[in-house]
């Protein structure tokens, strides 16, 4: 658990816990979605794609 | 204008008013004037000397300020124009009280998403901290403080005019000049929180925390520990 995920998990707690019209627009903002590559010589060689649409409320890990 | 002399040169008399001056050449020269002109042939001025110490007797009044020399001017003035003293081109120091407190606090409230509030003009912000709860007027002690889950509260006009969100985290900055900044993860009115939700998530980390006392990991241990604290700052935060 570092500062960043404990910021982060509160806030999901916190949108977890909104009425629906305010609760579907801070969901949207929870999404995460990246994709990152290692590069080798000039080459991407690895693409890896993060897609976490649901925010880490309601999961302990 | 007096006879004798240019008027570069400067023409002062020795000891009394021009036309009282009596005295002949050694006697001013026995006084230390130097005698730069035949006494006799001057007029207006019996005797002159060149610029030097002037005897501590032959020294005008010390005027004490402007305004007691215009008023002894006005008797000479004619058509002539007052002169400039350098007071004139002295800007005055306005001396204000407290200058360096200003009478309202500029408040900027920021989320990831949105600017809550951008150089807003309040009164009062009451600020949820780690150590406390504490308010922030005009003149606050300059502070960084990290803010716990838990309620800000805004007083555009103190008592009058309240507008309270939930932070869920973050920090606030207050400047030495009475900015103050503060930055949450994430920040709602409190009319958009279901107070169903916070029972039912209230009851869920509780539960959760009870059962993995001493045993799960600690990141388990922590997570749930953090739901009971936002969950229980809600609660009292809607006064369930």
């Amino acid at each position: 658990m570092t500062y960043n995920k404990y910021a982060g998990l509160c806030a999901d707690m916190l949108r977890a816990a909104l009425k629906e019209p305010a609760k579907t627009k801070a969901k949207a903002r929870e999404a995460i979605y990246y994709r990152s590559a290692v590069w080798e010589n000039g080459q991407p060689t690895k693409q890896v794609i993060t897609d976490i649409t649901e925010g880490t409320s309601g999961k302990l890990s | 204008m007096p006879r004798g002399g240019s008027p570069q040169r400067e023409l002062q008399h020795c000891c009394l008013p021009g036309a009282e001056c009596q005295r002949t050449e050694q006697e001013g020269r026995a006084r230390g004037f130097k005698i730069t002109g035949d006494p006799r042939k001057l007029g207006f001025a019996q005797c002159h000397r060149t610029p030097g110490p002037l005897h501590p007797s032959a020294l005008p009044p010390p005027v004490p300020n402007s305004q007691e020399f215009l008023s002894k001017f006005a008797a000479f003035q004619g058509t002539m124009n007052e002169p400039e003293f350098p007071s004139n081109f002295v800007k005055p120091v306005e001396k204000v009280e407290n200058a360096s407190v200003p009478d309202k606090l500029k408040f900027n409230f920021y989320i990831p998403s949105a600017a809550i509030n951008q150089g807003s003009s309040v009164d009062l912000v009451l600020l949820p901290a780690t150590t406390g709860d504490f308010g922030v007027m005009p003149g606050h002690v300059p502070t960084v403080a990290e803010l716990r889950p838990g309620v800000v509260s805004v007083h555009n006009e103190l008592d009058k005019d309240v507008t309270k969100y939930f932070v869920s985290g973050g920090f606030a900055f207050i400047h030495a000049d009475s900015t103050t900044d503060v930055c949450a993860v994430e920040a709602v009115p409190l009319s958009d929180i279901d107070s169903d939700a916070v029972r039912a998530g209230l009851a869920e980390y509780t539960g959760k925390l009870a059962s993995l006392q001493g045993k799960g990991d600690d990141y388990e241990l922590a997570a749930a520990q953090a739901g009971v604290e936002v969950y229980s700052a809600l609660n009292s935060a809607l006064g369930l």
